[in-house]
C-alpha cells in the first residue's frame, strides 16, 4: 500500500472581501413627469387633519418638494358629509377636528388648480389603540427609545409611527447685547437684551425621516413589544441638557401598510446581494379624470395616538460630554472703526456693550467691543433652533 | 555460463522448442554461502537445465540452503526467499531475474499466421479479467494483439461488437468520454459516463486508437473473431504543466451530433483564476459562451436567456437545489472529487428533462481501485480533505471529501455594514464503486452540505443539501446495457430569530423528491444506437411553517400546507448515421406530471384576476388524490452533415417542460427563495430552441471554431407582481403573473487546444426579453409590453489563456466584458414620510455600467525529478487585474431626509492570492 499526501498550503491572501459601496450618480433622466404626491392621514380623531400636496420632480432637481397650490381639498364621507381643508402654507391644507363617525367610510376629494380631479378610495376608520410605553434602553452606543402597543380587541394588527424629537441647545458664546444702528454714537449703540431677546438657548426639532412600521399581525396576540423607534449616540448633542421625544402612532389597513413597506425598502435599503427589487407600491388614490395617471401616496384614515416622554441628562450615565465649542478666532475684541461695517449684517454679534475706554488687558485702545461670530452666538442658525420655547415644554 | 539479453531470450523462446518436460525430478543441494555462479553450475550439472542470468545484478545474493528431494522450482524457492529475485522455468530453460519476472509464454497471437492449427475445443479469450493482464506490462501492450471472441481458423465475414471499460492504469476510475476509433473502417464511439464502450467492427485485424480527455494517446491491436470484451487501461497524461484540455474528442466538435454541449475536466477548471484561490466549477460555467449572470455573487446561471432555475444541476445524477456555499461566493462542489463537468445548452439528451433551459452534469471521480491515497488543503477560508483507495482491491473502491470553512474572522475585517455577521459552511461527498463482475456495477453516493450565515441582524439563516443515490449497470451483453438509479434528494432552509422574545420565530421550507430512472442503451449496430427508458420523480414540499421560537414567543403557528406531485416521462432516442457524412439523432420523451392530494385548491372565476374577491370556492382532495395533470411529449432533435473532413453544419430543436418553479424577487438566487409545484392554478413552463451552427476544426484538429445560432421561446414562466409575498403565502397565484419570454443569439468561439499557447475565447450578442401576456392577471408589469430580463447582457466577451514559457513556468489569463445589466432606476423624487423618496422607472428600463474584469494567474512547478522528498508547486495570481469596481447593483438609500445614490462593487479592488502546494 502507497499512501500519498498532498499537503496544500494556500497562504497569503491580502484584502480580501473587498465588497464596497460607492456613490452613483444615474444618468440623467429628465421625464416629463410631474405626478401628483398626496401625504397626510385623515385625522378622525379630535385633531386637525394635515394633507400635503406635491408634485414629483427631476432626480437632478435641487430639492424634492414642489407643493402644490391653490388646490380645493375636502373629506368626503360616504354619507355624502363633507369636511374642506384650507391651505395654510403653501400646498399644506389643513381641517379643523374632524370627530368622524366611525361606522361611516371617507375619502380625500382633491381639485387642483389646473382643474384635474383626484380622489381616494373610501376607507373605513381605523381606531389606534394607545401607546402604552414610550421608553428608553441604555445601550454601548446610546439610548434606544422603543415602544410597546397593544389592542386588547385584537384588532390593529398593522402599526405605523412616526415622532418629533425635541431638545435644548445652548450656543458656545452668549450675547447679552445687541446692536442696533441709529444712535450717532457708538457707544449707544448696543442695548441690553430682554431675557426674550436672548439668541444663545435653542429648542431644535427634528422629524422622523424613516418609516418606522411593525406588524403583530403573526401572533397570537395584537401585542407590540419593544419596537426600535430611534436610537441617540451617547456623545450627541440632542442628550447634552435635555430631550424629549413625541411619538404618534397611527392604525394601517393591510394594503396601507404593504404601501409603507414597500416605500421604506425602495429608499432605505441596505445595499446588500440580496437586496429586492425595487417596484412601485400600490396607491388607494387615482386620478378621476384621467385614471392612467399615476398618483403617489396612500390615504388612510384613522385616530391618532401619541404620547411624549422627556430625558435630562441627569438620567443618564457619566457619557463623554463635550458641549460645542467656538474656535477662539471667533470670539474677539473688534476695533471702534470695524463697528460701523461690521456689526450691522449680524456675521458679527456684540457679546457685551461698546467700550469707549482703554482696556488695560489688552493694552490698546482701538478694540472696542467683544464680539463673537454669529455661528458660535447665534443658536438660531444651529440646525434651525428656535428660541420660542415650545409649549409643551416642562 | 550464458548471458543474453531478455529480448533475444524471448526471440529464441519462440520457436517453442519441443521437448518431454520433467519438472518432477527431484535434487538435493547443500550451499554455503554460495555466490550465483557457485548455484549455477550445481544445479546445471544435477539437472541439466540451462541458466540464463545476468550475474551483476546477483552480486550481492548469497545463498546458505540445504535441501533434499525437493523440485527444481521449489530449491529456487527456498533460495530466493525473502529477497527479490525471481525465476522462470520454461522446458530446459531457468530465467533468473531480479524484481520482475520473465513472462515465459508468448502473449496470443504473437505469430498468428505461423499458429499450428489448432483441435481442441476452441476458448474464450476474455481480456477483461484484470489478473490475467496485469502481468503483462504496460509498455508491450499496445504492440501485443488481442484475440477477441471464439477463435476460429479463418475469419469469419460480418460484424462484431467489443465492448468493455476504459479506466485510468494509475487508479482504476472510469475514463469518461474517452473515444476509440477504429481509422481503418471509420468506425468510432466514445466511452459513456462508466467508462463503458461498445464498438461494433468488421470481424478481422484492427488497430484501435483510444484518446481520453488528459490521458495519454494509446492504441491497441486486436482480432475480432466474434464478439467479446476487451478493457483498456489508459496513462494519465504527465500532468506537470496544465493544459487546457476542453474537449474529450479532438474531432468531435465537428463530428459529433450533439449541439451547444461544453465539457470541461478538472484540469482546465483548475486553470482559471478565482477570487477565492479554491478551483470552483460554478464561475469556470459562466466563462462559457451562452452563459451569463447577474453578478459576481452568486452562483445562479442563465443559459442562453433561461432563468437560473431553468438549470438541472445533477451531481453524480443527484438534483441540487441550491448549489451555492458562502452568499454564492464558492459553489457546492469540492473541487478535489470533480473529474468533469458537462453543459448542455441546446441539445439535451432525451433521459433529461424537467428544466428548460440546460443540464450541468458535474462527475466526481470514482475512488483509487488500487492504492489509498488522499490529499489535504489548508486555506485562509475553507480547509479541505480527501481519502480514497480500495476497499476490494480492483473491486470496490471509495471516495471520500470534505470541506469546511472558518471565515468568520474574515467577515469581522469587513466594513461596519458586516460586522456583526458570521457565516460558515461545510460539505462532505461520498462515492462508492464496486464492480461485483463483468456484467453488474454498483454505484453509491451520498452528498451533504449545511450553510449558516447571518447577515448584520438578528436573524440567522441555514441551508441544506442532502443527496444520496444508488445506480445499477447491468451488461445484457456487448450491445445493450442497462442503468437503474433509485435516489433521494432534499434541500432545506430554515430562518431564526431570537432578538426580541415576543416576535421569536423559527420558519422552515423543505423540498424532498424521490427519484427512480431506467435508462437502456442499445447499440444496434455501428450506425444506429438506441436510448429508452422511463423515469419518475415523486416530490414532497414543505412550502413554509412558521413558529414561535420559546416559551415567550406569541408568533402564531403559520403552516402552508404540504404539496405533492409526481413527474414520470419515458423516453426513446435513436442516433443513426444514415450517410458516413450526415447523422441524425432524434428523440422523444413524453411526460406527465400529476399534482397529488392531500390538498386544498381555490377555484377562480375564468377570465377573472387571480385575486382574493374572484375566489368562487375551493375544492379538498383526499391523500394521494390525483387533483390535475399536465402532459406532453418533448421532442429533441439534432442533424449533423459534414461537408468535409473538418467543417460540419448542425441544427436542433428542442421542447422541455417545467413543472417545479423557483420565486425569487431578488436580483440574485438567494437561499431563501422559494419553490413551488404546478397546480391547477399555475401552469407547467414550456420552452422551445432551435439553434444552428457551423463547426470548423483547423491545424489538425488543434484548433477548433464554431457559431451557433440560437432562437428560443419560453411560456408560461412565472414572475412576481409589484409587492408580492412569495414566502409564507398560501394562494401565491394571486401574487404571480405568467410571463412569456425570447431570447435569440449567436455565439462564436475559437479554442486553441494544443501548444504553447492554449485557450479559448468566445463572444455571444445575445438579447432576452419577458412579457407579461395574462389578459387576466390585472395589473401587468411594464403595461404588458416587452422588457429586458435581468440578466440581458447583449454584448459578452470572455478570453481564457494560458501560455507556457517553460516546462516548470506558465501564464493563464483570462479576460471578461459584458454590456450591464438591465436595472429599475427612479425617474422622478418627492418628499414623503419625512424624506426625499424615488419614484421607479418601468422596470429594467436601465442599466449599470459595463462590466470588465481581467485576471492574471502564475504557475511555477518545482523541478521535476521523481524521487524527491517533496514536490511543490506555487501559484501567484491577482483577481481583477485592473481594480475596476463593476457594480453589482444600485440602490437609493435616505438618509437624514435625503435620498442618495449608490452603487453596489463586490470586488472593486485587484485581490492577490498565492497558493503554496506541496505533495509528499
Amino acid at each position: 500500500m502507497e499512501m500519498r499526501n498532498y499537503i496544500c498550503l494556500m497562504s497569503v491572501w491580502t484584502l480580501i472581501v473587498s465588497s464596497c459601496k460607492k456613490p452613483y450618480s444615474p444618468p440623467a433622466i429628465t421625464v416629463n413627469n410631474n405626478y401628483l404626491v398626496v401625504e397626510g392621514v385623515i385625522d378622525a380623531g379630535t385633531d386637525s387633519t394635515v394633507i400635503k400636496l406635491s408634485r414629483t420632480v427631476n432626480l437632478s432637481g435641487q430639492t424634492a418638494l414642489n407643493p402644490e397650490k391653490n388646490a380645493t381639498v375636502t373629506v368626503q364621507g360616504d354619507q355624502n358629509a363633507s369636511y374642506s381643508l384650507s391651505e395654510t402654507a403653501g400646498g399644506r391644507y389643513v381641517s379643523a377636528p374632524l370627530n368622524l363617525d366611525n361606522t361611516h367610510k371617507y375619502r380625500l376629494f382633491i381639485t387642483t388648480a389646473d382643474g384635474r380631479i383626484y380622489a381616494s378610495n373610501y376607507e373605513g376608520v381605523k381606531e389606534t389603540p394607545p401607546i402604552d410605553t414610550l421608553g428608553y434602553m441604555i445601550t454601548n452606543d446610546g439610548l434606544s427609545l422603543y415602544i410597546n402597543t397593544h389592542d386588547p380587541a385584537n384588532n390593529t394588527h398593522y402599526y405605523r409611527w412616526d415622532y418629533a424629537e425635541t431638545y435644548l441647545y445652548f450656543s458656545p458664546l452668549t450675547s447679552y447685547y445687541k446692536y442696533i444702528d441709529y444712535p450717532f454714537y457708538y457707544t449707544q449703540r448696543s442695548v441690553r437684551r430682554l431675557p426674550s431677546e436672548y439668541i444663545n438657548t435653542c429648542y431644535i426639532t427634528n422629524n422622523s425621516t424613516t418609516v418606522l412600521l411593525n406588524s403583530s399581525a403573526k401572533l397570537a396576540q395584537d401585542m407590540i413589544n419593544q419596537t426600535p423607534i430611534t436610537q441617540v449616540p451617547k456623545d450627541s448633542e440632542k442628550i447634552f441638557y435635555r430631550y424629549t421625544i413625541n411619538v404618534k402612532q397611527y392604525a394601517l389597513t393591510p394594503e396601507a401598510y404593504e404601501f409603507w413597506t414597500l416605500l421604506k425598502k425602495n429608499t432605505e435599503k441596505l445595499g446588500t446581494i440580496f437586496d429586492p427589487q425595487p417596484s412601485e407600491a400600490k396607491t388607494n388614490l387615482y386620478c378621476v379624470s384621467n385614471p392612467s395617471e399615476p398618483v403617489i401616496g396612500y390615504m388612510s384614515v384613522s385616530t391618532v395616538s401619541q404620547k411624549r416622554i422627556f430625558i435630562d441628562r441627569t438620567e443618564l450615565p457619566v457619557w463623554p460630554f463635550s458641549p460645542p465649542e467656538c474656535n477662539p478666532l471667533y470670539a474677539s475684541w473688534m476695533k471702534k472703526g470695524y463697528i460701523d461695517s461690521n456689526l450691522p449684517d449680524s456675521v458679527y454679534i456684540p457679546l457685551g456693550p461698546i467700550e469707549s475706554e482703554y482696556i488695560p488687558a489688552l493694552n490698546d485702545t482701538a478694540y472696542s467691543v467683544k464680539v463673537g461670530y454669529y455661528d458660535c452666538v447665534d443658536c438660531r442658525y444651529h440646525l434651525h433652533g428656535k428660541t420660542q420655547k415650545p409649549a409643551f415644554w416642562k | 555460463m550464458k548471458r543474453i539479453y531478455l529480448l533475444t531470450l524471448c526471440l529464441t523462446l519462440a520457436f517453442g522448442f519441443a521437448s518431454a518436460q520433467d519438472n518432477s525430478k527431484t535434487i538435493s543441494v547443500n550451499f554455503q554461502k554460495a555466490n550465483i555462479g557457485q548455484i549455477v553450475s550445481d544445479l546445471e550439472a544435477k539437472t541439466g537445465y540451462h541458466f540464463y542470468y545476468n550475474p551483476p545484478q546477483f552480486d550481492s545474493l548469497k545463498v546458505t540452503l540445504q535441501a533434499t528431494d525437493k523440485t527444481l522450482s521449489a530449491v529456487l524457492t527456498l533460495a530466493f526467499h525473502g529477497t527479490d529475485f525471481t525465476f522462470t522455468i520454461k522446458e530446459q530453460y531457468v530465467f533468473l531475474t531480479k524484481g520482475r519476472q520473465v513472462a515465459a509464454s508468448l502473449a496470443p497471437g504473437f505469430f498468428d499466421r505461423s499458429q499450428p492449427a489448432t483441435t481442441t475445443a476452441p476458448v474464450i479469450t476474455d481480456y477483461t479479467d484484470q489478473t490475467k493482464v496485469v502481468k503483462v506490462p504496460e509498455a508491450t501492450t499496445e504492440n501485443k494483439i488481442y484475440e477477441i471472441g471464439i477463435r476460429t481458423n479463418n475469419i469469419k465475414p460480418g460484424n462484431s461488437t467489443l465492448a468493455g471499460y476504459i479506466r485510468n492504469i494509475k487508479t482504476g476510475e472510469a475514463v469518461i468520454g474517452a473515444s476509440i476509433y477504429d481509422p481503418e473502417t471509420k468506425n468510432g464511439i466514445a466511452s459513456d459516463q462508466f467508462g463503458y464502450y461498445s464498438l461494433t467492427l468488421p470481424r478481422g485485424r484492427h488497430a484501435l486508437v483510444i484518446k481520453g480527455l488528459g490521458m495519454k494517446d494509446t492504441r491497441r491491436r486486436i482480432i475480432l473473431y466474434s464478439d467479446g470484451k476487451l478493457n483498456i487501461e489508459m496513462q494519465e497524461q504527465v500532468t506537470s504543466l496544465k493544459e487546457v484540455t476542453i474537449s474529450a474528442e479532438k474531432v468531435a466538435n465537428v463530428k459529433s451530433v450533439q449541439m451547444g454541449v461544453n465539457k470541461l475536466d478538472i484540469r482546465s477548471i483548475k486553470q482559471i483564476p478565482t477570487v477565492f484561490g479554491e478551483a470552483d466549477v460554478l464561475r469556470v460555467v459562466l466563462t462559457l459562451p451562452g452563459v451569463q449572470s447577474v453578478g459576481e455573487a452568486t452562483t445562479g446561471f442563465n443559459v442562453r436567456g433561461g432563468a437560473a432555475d431553468q438549470n438541472l444541476i445533477l451531481f453524480n445524477d443527484a438534483t441540487i437545489y441550491n448549489p451555492s456555499h458562502f452568499f454564492g461566493f464558492f459553489s457546492a462542489f469540492d473541487p478535489d472529487l470533480i473529474k468533469n463537468i458537462e453543459l448542455y445548452k441546446s441539445t439535451v439528451p432525451e433521459k433529461y428533462g424537467g428544466r428548460l433551459s440546460s443540464v450541468l452534469e458535474v462527475t466526481d471521480r470514482d475512488g483509487n481501485k488500487k492504492n489509498f491515497s488522499g490529499t489535504a488543503g489548508i486555506g485562509l477560508i475553507t480547509s479541505r480533505l480527501n481519502l480514497e483507495g480500495p476497499i476490494i482491491k480492483n473491486k470496490t473502491s471509495f471516495i471520500l471529501g470534505a470541506r469546511t470553512t472558518y471565515s468568520d474572522w474574515l467577515l469581522s475585517l469587513l466594513p461596519d455594514a458586516y460586522k456583526h455577521s458570521s457565516a460558515s459552511f461545510y460539505d462532505v461527498n461520498m462515492g462508492i464503486t464496486s464492480q461485483i463482475n463483468d456484467k453488474n456495477t454498483i454505484y453509491l453516493m451520498g452528498y451533504l452540505s449545511q450553510d449558516k450565515f447571518r447577515l448584520n441582524s438578528d436573524t440567522a439563516y441555514a441551508y441544506s443539501n442532502k443527496n444520496t443515490n444508488i445506480k445499477w449497470k447491468h451488461n445484457f451483453n456487448n450491445k445493450l446495457y442497462s442503468v437503474l438509479l433509485a435516489g433521494y434528494d432534499h434541500y432545506d432552509y430554515n430562518v431564526t430569530s431570537t432578538a426580541n422574545p415576543i416576535d421569536a420565530y423559527k420558519l422552515d421550507f423543505g423540498i424532498a423528491q424521490y427519484n427512480f430512472r431506467a435508462d437502456f442503451t442499445y447499440y444496434v449496430n455501428p450506425k444506429n444506437t438506441i436510448d429508452f427508458g422511463l423515469s419518475s420523480i415523486y416530490y414532497k414540499m414543505n412550502p413554509g411553517e412558521e413558529v414561535g421560537n420559546g416559551s415567550k414567543s406569541l408568533v402564531v403557528p403559520q403552516i402552508v400546507p404540504q404539496e405533492q406531485a409526481s413527474e414520470n416521462a419515458a423516453y426513446l432516442g435513436d442516433k443513426y448515421d444514415i450517410t458516413p457524412d450526415f447523422s441524425v439523432s432524434a428523440g422523444i420523451r413524453y411526460s406527465l406530471y400529476a399534482y397529488l392530494g392531500p390538498q386544498t385548491v381555490d377555484n377562480y372565476a375564468p377570465n377573472l384576476p387571480k385575486e382574493p374577491v374572484n375566489v368562487t370556492d375551493s375544492t379538498t382532495y383526499g391523500k394521494g388524490k390525483v387533483i390535475n395533470t399536465y402532459k406532453g411529449p418533448e421532442v429533441r432533435v439534432s442533424a449533423r452533415y459534414n461537408l468535409n473532413d473538418d467543417l460540419s453544419l448542425k441544427a436542433a430543436y428542442n421542447t422541455m417542460h417545467q413543472y417545479i418553479h423557483q420565486l425569487s424577487n431578488t436580483t440574485a438566487i438567494s437561499p431563501t427563495d422559494i419553490y413551488k409545484l404546478s397546480d391547477p392554478n399555475i401552469k407547467p413552463q414550456f420552452g422551445q430552441q432551435v439553434s444552428l451552427g457551423v463547426y470548423k476544426n483547423a491545424k489538425s484538429n488543434t484548433i477548433e471554431t464554431s457559431v451557433e445560432v440560437y432562437y428560443k421561446k419560453i411560456s408560461d414562466y412565472l414572475d412576481y407582481k409589484s409587492g408580492a409575498t412569495l414566502l409564507l403565502n398560501p394562494h401565491i397565484e394571486q401574487d404571480v403573473i405568467n410571463t412569456r419570454g425570447k431570447a435569440y443569439g449567436v455565439e462564436f468561439l475559437v479554442k486553441k487546444t494544443a501548444g504553447k499557447l492554449n485557450g479559448w475565447a468566445s463572444y455571444t450578442y445575445s438579447r432576452t426579453f419577458l412579457q407579461q401576456d395574462d389578459p387576466n392577471a390585472g395589473e401587468l408589469v411594464n403595461n404588458g409590453n416587452w422588457y429586458p430580463a435581468n440578466y440581458d447582457k447583449p454584448h459578452a466577451f470572455n478570453f481564457n489563456g494560458n501560455y507556457r514559457f517553460s516546462h516548470r513556468f506558465s501564464v493563464s489569463l483570462d479576460a471578461t466584458y459584458s454590456t450591464g445589466r438591465p436595472i429599475t432606476l427612479p425617474i422622478a423624487k418627492y418628499e414623503y414620510g419625512g424624506s426625499e423618496r424615488v419614484y421607479y422607472s418601468d422596470r429594467n428600463a436601465y442599466r449599470i455600467p459595463d462590466y470588465f474584469r481581467a485576471d492574471l494567474a502564475m504557475n511555477i512547478e518545482g523541478n521535476h525529478k521523481v524521487h524527491q522528498l517533496t514536490h511543490n508547486s506555487w501559484s501567484i495570481g491577482i483577481y481583477n487585474l485592473t481594480g475596476r469596481a463593476n457594480a453589482y447593483s444600485t440602490f437609493f438609500q435616505e438618509q437624514g431626509g435625503v435620498i442618495n445614490g449608490y452603487q453596489l462593487s463586490i470586488f472593486a479592488r485587484p485581490i492577490p492570492f498565492v497558493n503554496y502546494n506541496i505533495r509528499f
